[in-house]
């Protein structure tokens, strides 16, 4: 399966990048929505890690965008937007799961492993 | 919201940041309101703006060393500029995004600003409602700036 990692910090997206390396045959990552965009269309990843708060363009656009382009791609949302109100917004366009940060390294793997059960 | 709950909205986002962290347990000191904005922030500003039913500012400041510290329990292995100056702004983000799970969703949050310049342009002083949140973890120092309509 292959995975991309959206997040604008950089330490967030290596800490999944460290968590995740076993459980992925490849890790892209991208930084804002934009470029997810550009990475979702040439390389059709499995599975998305996807932030909501970036510049360019905001993770609720971009999961909006990714399944129009493929519908069939899961989407893990991790956010600091701990409210129950984005969760539920996310999860209504389509994402598959809902993270909030700051996560462990166990809360990531779990969360991974439940949004893949959902799916499959 | 009374300014005491609001203060422990922010303190228990705080605590919920550096418990995921371990290793150390985080001590908060004694709230104060901003009377010298010379007074305050460290090397490192992470700057959120808030906007929507409340506007102001929450500033995650810390000094070098105690981001390192950050970084290494992060698991980190690039402990530069570019990754402290990223995890400054990283922090503010994930307080200012925790905050909205009591304060709801109209407490709009931008994507983080860092600067390393001085705060007192962005604190007025004696304003009743900016506050600081004294913070030490493994013995490094770092506070927490809030300042709200």
């Amino acid at each position: 399966m292959k995975l991309l990692i959206v997040d604008d910090s950089l330490v967030v997206r290596n800490k999944i990048n460290r968590n995740l390396l076993s459980s992925f045959d490849s890790i892209l990552r991208a930084g804002n929505g934009v470029d997810a965009l550009r990475i979702v269309r040439t390389e059709k990843p499995d599975f998305i890690t996807m932030d909501l708060t970036m510049p360019e363009m905001d993770g609720v656009t971009c999961i909006r965008k990714v399944k129009k382009i493929n519908p069939r791609t899961h989407i893990l949302v991790i956010s600091a937007l701990a409210d129950k109100a984005t969760a539920i917004a996310a999860l209504s366009l389509g994402a598959n799961g809902f993270l909030c940060k700051p996560f462990t390294d166990d809360e990531l793997n779990q969360a991974i492993r439940k949004t893949l059960e959902i799916v499959f | 919201m009374q300014h005491q709950q609001l203060i422990n909205v922010f303190i228990d986002s705080v605590k919920v940041y550096f418990d995921h962290l371990g290793h150390a347990e985080l001590d908060i000191g004694t709230p104060y309101l901003i009377t010298n904005p010379g007074d305050i922030g460290l090397d490192y500003n992470g700057i959120i703006a808030v906007y929507g039913d409340t506007n102001g500012s929450i500033i995650f400041s810390a000094n070098r060393s105690i981001l390192k510290y950050i970084l290494l329990s992060l698991g980190e292995v690039e402990l530069n500029e570019r990754s402290i100056v990223d995890l400054v702004g990283e922090i503010a983000n994930t307080i200012a995004g925790n905050v909205r799970r009591e304060l709801g969703e109209s407490f709009q949050i931008s994507t983080p600003k860092v600067t390393k310049a001085t705060l007192n342009q962005m604190c007025p002083s004696r304003d009743p409602r900016s506050f600081v949140l004294p913070l030490r973890w493994k013995s490094k120092a770092a506070q927490l700036l809030v300042r709200l309509d």
